[in-house]
C-alpha cells in the first residue's frame, strides 16, 4: 500500500498529462449522443402531438405532427445508420441529416406549443447539442 | 562521516531499493487500464434501438382520431 499510492498518483498524472494533450470530444461519441438525444426528442414530441390530437379530437393536427415527424424519423434512422457505419461518407452525410432532423422538431416545437402544451426540456437540450454539426452542412454543400 | 551523513545515504539507498518495485507498480497500474479499455464491448447499433423505440410512436401519428 505504501509503495502502491505513489505510484497510483503518479500514473493518474501521466494519464492526466496525456489527456491534456487531447480535449476535444471524439466527433462519433458526439454524433452518437446527438442522434440519441434527438430520437428522445422525437419521441416526446411525436407521444404529445398524439396526445393533444387526441384530447380534442382534432385529425388535422394529428395529420399536420404526421407529415412533420414522419420524415424527420427517416433522417433520424439514417444519421442512427451513419453513426452506426461511420465511414468517409457517412460522416459527409452526418452534419446535413443532423440539419434536417433539427429543422423538423423545430417546426414540430412550434405546432405543439401553438396548442398550448409544452414540451419537455430534454426537446430543446437536444437540438442545442446536435446544433454543433449543423454549420458542417452549410460548409459542405456551399452554404445553402 | 558524520551520523547525518549516513543516515540520508542509507535513505537515499532505500528509495533506489523501492524505485524498481515503483516502476513495476505503474505497469501494472497501465496494464490494468489498457486491459479495461480493450474489455470495453462496442456500443450496440443505433439504428436498430431507434427503430424499435420509435415504432409506436409512428402507429399512434397514423391512426386518425375522431373529429
Amino acid at each position: 500500500m505504501k509503495k502502491l499510492i505513489p505510484a497510483l498518483v503518479l500514473g493518474l498524472c501521466l494519464m492526466g498529462c496525456s489527456g491534456a494533450n487531447s480535449p476535444q470530444i471524439d466527433a462519433r461519441a458526439l454524433a452518437r449522443g446527438s442522434v440519441a438525444a434527438l430520437n428522445d426528442a422525437w419521441v416526446a414530441a411525436g407521444d404529445i402531438c398524439a396526445a393533444v390530437a387526441t384530447a380534442e379530437k382534432n385529425d388535422a393536427l394529428r395529420a399536420q405532427c404526421q407529415s412533420i415527424l414522419v420524415p424527420v424519423y427517416d433522417s433520424l434512422h439514417l444519421a442512427a445508420l451513419a453513426v452506426d457505419g461511420w465511414d468517409a461518407t457517412a460522416q459527409k452525410n452526418f452534419p446535413c441529416l443532423i440539419k434536417d432532423i433539427i429543422m423538423g422538431l423545430s417546426q414540430a416545437k412550434v405546432l405543439v406549443e401553438d396548442t398550448g402544451a409544452k414540451l419537455p426540456q430534454l426537446v430543446d437540450d437536444a437540438l442545442a447539442l446536435a446544433s454543433s454539426f449543423a454549420p458542417q452542412c452549410q460548409m459542405s454543400d456551399g452554404g445553402s | 562521516m558524520s551520523s547525518t551523513l549516513l543516515a540520508l545515504l542509507a535513505l537515499i539507498e532505500s528509495a533506489l531499493g523501492e524505485f524498481p518495485q515503483l516502476l513495476a507498480d505503474i505497469e501494472s497500474l497501465i496494464a490494468k487500464v489498457k486491459g479495461n479499455s480493450v474489455a470495453t464491448p462496442p456500443p450496440p447499433p443505433l439504428a436498430p434501438q431507434i427503430e424499435a423505440q420509435d415504432k409506436a410512436v409512428l402507429d399512434e401519428l397514423s391512426k386518425p382520431v375522431g373529429s
